[in-house]
C-alpha cells in the first residue's frame, strides 16, 4: 500500500481506496469498479476459495525459472489460470469442489481475460483501422483536415474469435472451400454427454458433471480430435478432403459441434444402399444381438423424446435440450419408410421400417421421470459406428443438394447467443458484443484452456478485390499526411501483384485470379 | 494451494448434513464474506424453463466493485466495511444480515479468517492512514499496490 504521492498516478492494475466518495450520502450506488488486473481482484471476492488472501495474476507475473537457461517470460492472464484449472495431487482440490461457486469462478476468470483482450483492442483502435484508399486520397484534397476524424468508428476485428466479423470470415471462407470441392457430404452435430465414463471416474464423490465443467470440456475436446481423426486418417466414410467445424454452447451449458465434411464421393455416391451403410435411423430391434449397451445409448441419445414430454413444447425445438440433436429440420415424429429414397430436392428420406416395436424410455419432464413410449419414427439418423464408438449423441445426416449448403452454413456460423441490444447512434462494436455475450461455465474453461473454437481446411487464402485506387490501407492516427501519401504509394495489394506478374510474364497467364494461388506464391515484402 | 483451515476444510470437503447445506448456498456463504461485490447479469432463461439443472451463465460484462471504507449515510457496512469493525461486531452485523444462515459457522468461519487472511489487515492499516491524512480533505485516497 502506498500514498499516491509515493507512487505517481494511479495505475491501471492498482486498486484505490477512499474513505469516503463525495457526495455518497445521496448516491444510490456507492461502489465503483475495481480492475481487474490487480492481484488480489480475485482472492478478494472469493474469500473462502482462498482464505489465506493468495496473491493471483498480475500484469507483471512471470514465469517461475528454475534451471535459469531461459530468459524469464511474462505469463499470460489466461496460462496462470489454465495452470491453476487442473487439479493436483498434492494440492488441495478446493477450487473444483465449489460446484456453483466454481462456475462462477471460471466465468469470472474468462469475463476477465476476455474484457481486457476488449480494451487492448479498442485501445489499439488506430492499428486497426483502415479506410478506403480512395475515400482517403479525397479528404486529403481538404486543407486544414483532422487525420483523428477519419474512420471514428470502433471496430471489433474479425482477428477476435467470436465476433461478428470472425463469424463472417469463417462463413465466407466455407463458402471459399465449397467453391472449389462442390457441396459437402455429411453434416455432424456431435454434442457432449454428461454422462461419459470418463468424466463419471475424474468426478469428486458426490459431484454431478454439471459441477466440473472443466473435466466436460477436456474429455470433449479429446473425442472431438479422435472424431476428427476418424474421419480423415481412418476414411471412415470414404476418402477425406476437407472440412469446416464450429464448437457451440448450448444454454445447459455443454459444449457441442457442427461439422461439415468434403468427402471424395463419386456421382454413385448418393444412393440409398451407401446411405443405408453408414446412416441408420432406425432402432436396434430388441433380439438382435446389438449389445444392450448399444441399445441404451441410442435410445438416451437419438430419440426424439422431449417432444413427448412437453406435448409438442420440444426443449430440443429451442435448441436447450443436450439429450435432442439440434437437426435443422424439425418435423418429427416421421412417418415409416419402407426404403431409403433420395428426394428430388436432394435429401434422403431415411428407412424406417414398420416392426411394431416401441420402447419405453425414462424421460425428464419438469423435473419428473416419465416413462414414454416411442418407436423409430421419433429416431434421428445416426452412423451406428460413431454413436458406439462415442457413446453419446451424434446426428449424421447426407447433404443431399446443393441447395441446402448455404442454410448449413448460416447455420453453423450464427455464433453464440447473443441478445438484442439496443444501442444510441455510435457505431461501437466493441460495446455491443459485450453486451450481447453470454459465458457460461464451459465456454469459459474451453477458452481459457485455449481449445480451438474452429477449424477449416483446406486453408483458404484472402485475395484482395477491389477497383483501382481503391485498395484498403491501414494506418494510425498519428501519421502525418506525407506519412500516408508514402503509405499509399507503396500498398500493393495481391490484385495488384496478378496484374503486375502477368503483364511482365506470359508463364502464369492460363490460370483465372482464383486459381492463382493453387500455382503461384504471394510473398508480401517489407517496404 | 495450501490446505485449508478448519472450520472451512471440513465444511468444503466434508460429507455430513451440516458440510452438505453449506456446500449447496456456498455462493451466498463467500458473498457473506467477500470484500467486493459482483457486478453482473444472471442468465435467467434456464430458471424460466423450469429445469433442475443448475448452469451459473452470465450475460454482458462482469466487474468487481469497491465500495469506500466506511458507508456513508447512515447505511448498513457491506463487504470490505465488515472487516474494519471488531471481530465480535462483524459476527452480529453479518448474522443480522443473514439471520437464517447458522450464526455459529458465521462465527467460526470470521474468527478463522481473522487470523489468516492478510488482506484484513492490509484495509485496517489503510483505514488509519487515510483517518491521519485525510482529516482536512475528506476526498483522498489510497492505491494498494498490485505485488502484495
Amino acid at each position: 500500500m502506498i500514498l499516491p504521492e509515493e507512487y505517481g498516478s494511479a495505475g491501471f492494475r492498482d486498486i484505490v481506496l477512499t474513505k469516503r466518495i463525495n457526495g455518497d450520502d445521496d448516491d444510490a450506488n456507492p461502489f465503483t469498479l475495481i480492475n481487474s488486473n490487480h492481484a488480489s481482484y480475485l482472492p478478494l471476492h472469493y474469500v473462502l476459495l482462498f482464505p489465506y488472501g493468495e496473491s493471483r495474476w498480475h500484469g507483471g507475473s512471470t514465469l517461475d525459472n528454475r534451471e535459469g537457461n531461459q530468459q524469464n517470460k511474462n505469463i499470460s492472464q489466461r496460462t496462470f489460470y489454465r495452470f491453476h484449472l487442473h487439479t493436483r495431487r498434492n494440492e488441495p482440490a478446493t477450487l473444483f469442489r465449489a460446484q456453483k461457486l466454481f462456475q462462477q469462478f471460471v466465468v469470472d476468470a474468462w469475463a476477465v481475460c476476455d474484457q481486457n483482450k476488449l480494451s487492448w483492442i479498442r485501445s489499439h483502435q488506430s492499428n486497426i483501422r483502415g479506410d478506403l484508399y480512395n475515400g482517403l486520397s479525397d479528404a486529403l484534397e481538404v486543407a486544414d483536415m483532422d487525420l483523428e476524424r477519419i474512420g471514428k468508428k470502433v471496430v471489433l476485428p474479425s482477428s477476435y474469435v467470436g465476433g461478428d466479423r470472425f463469424m463472417q470470415q469463417l462463413y465466407q471462407d466455407s463458402i471459399a472451400i465449397v467453391r472449389h470441392f462442390g457441396k459437402p457430404s455429411l453434416f455432424i452435430t456431435f454434442t457432449a454427454n454428461p454422462k461419459w465414463v470418463q468424466i463419471a471416474n475424474e468426478l469428486l464423490p458426490g459431484q454431478s458433471a454439471a459441477d466440473r465443467p472443466d473435466l466436460v470440456a477436456r474429455v470433449f475436446n479429446l473425442k472431438v480430435r479422435d472424431l476428427l481423426d476418424q474421419i480423415r486418417h481412418k476414411e471412415i466414410f470414404c476418402p477425406w478432403l476437407g472440412w469446416v467445424w464450429t464448437i457451440e454452447y448450448q444454454k445447459r451449458g455443454l459444449p457441442h459441434l457442427h461439422l461439415l465434411v468434403f468427402l471424395r464421393t463419386d456421382n454413385q455416391f448418393l444412393t440409398a444402399a451407401n446411405i443405408d451403410s453408414s446412416i441408420s435411423a432406425e432402432l436396434p430391434p430388441p433380439d438382435d444381438a446389438i449389445s444392450q449397451e448399444w441399445r441404451g445409448i441410442i435410445e438416451m441419445t437419438m430419440v426424439h423424446t422431449d417432444c413427448i414430454a412437453h406435448n409438442g413444447q420440444a426443449l430440443c425445438m429451442q435448441g436447450l435440450d443436450p439429450f435432442a440433436v439440434q437437426t435443422w429440420r424439425k418435423s418429427y415424429p416421421r412417418s415409416f419408410q419402407e426404403q431409403t429414397i433420395i428426394n428430388e430436392d436432394g435429401y434422403p428420406t431415411y428407412r424406417r421400417r414398420d416392426t411394431r416395436q416401441a420402447y419405453s424410455v425414462e424421460v425428464q419432464s419438469n423435473g419428473a421421470n416419465v416413462t414414454a413410449m416411442i418407436d423409430k419414427r421419433r429416431a434421428v439418423p445416426y452412423s451406428p459406428y460413431l454413436s458406439l464408438r462415442y457413446k453419446g449423441n451424434i446426428n449424421v445426416e447426407v447433404c443431399g443438394s446443393v441447395k441446402a449448403v448455404k442454410y448449413i452454413h448460416k447455420y453453423i456460423y450464427k455464433g453464440g447467443d447473443r441478445a438484442t441490444v439496443i444501442l444510441d447512434s455510435e457505431h461501437d462494436e466493441i460495446k455491443r458484443y459485450l453486451q450481447g455475450r453470454y459465458i457460461g461455465p464451459t465456454e469459459a474453461v474451453w477458452r481459457l484452456f485455449e481449445f480451438s473454437t474452429h477449424g477449416e481446411e483446406p486453408a483458404v487464402m484472402h485475395l484482395d478485390l477491389h477497383l483501382p485506387n481503391q485498395q484498403a490501407i491501414y494506418f494510425a492516427e498519428w501519421e502525418n499526411p506525407a506519412m500516408l501519401r508514402q503509405r499509399m504509394d507503396s500498398s500493393i495489394t495481391t490484385l495488384i501483384a496478378y496484374f503486375k506478374y502477368n503483364s511482365e510474364k506470359p508463364d502464369g497467364r492460363e490460370y483465372l485470379y482464383h486459381e492463382f494461388p493453387l500455382h503461384y506464391v504471394y510473398v508480401r515484402k517489407k517496404g | 494451494m495450501r490446505p485449508l483451515r478448519e472450520p472451512l476444510h471440513t465444511l468444503i470437503n466434508g460429507d455430513n448434513g451440516r458440510s452438505r447445506s453449506f456446500q449447496l448456498i456456498l455462493r451466498r456463504w463467500n458473498e457473506l464474506f467477500a470484500f467486493t461485490s459482483i457486478q453482473l447479469n444472471m442468465d435467467k432463461r434456464m430458471n424460466e424453463m423450469g429445469t433442475t439443472f443448475q448452469v451459473f451463465q452470465v450475460h454482458g460484462a462482469m466487474y468487481h466493485r469497491q465500495g469506500p471504507l466506511v458507508p456513508g449515510g447512515g447505511r448498513d457496512a457491506l463487504y470490505s466495511q465488515i472487516y474494519l469493525y471488531d471481530p465480535a461486531y462483524a459476527v452480529q452485523e453479518r448474522s443480522r444480515r443473514a439471520s437464517d444462515l447458522d450464526p455459529e459457522i458465521i462465527r467460526s468461519l470470521t474468527m478463522m479468517l481473522q487470523e489468516s487472511n492478510p488482506m484484513i489487515q492490509i484495509y485496517l492499516t489503510a483505514k488509519e492512514r487515510l483517518a491521519e491524512i485525510a482529516q482536512a480533505e475528506d476526498n483522498f485516497c489510497l492505491i494498494l499496490n498490485p505485488k502484495l
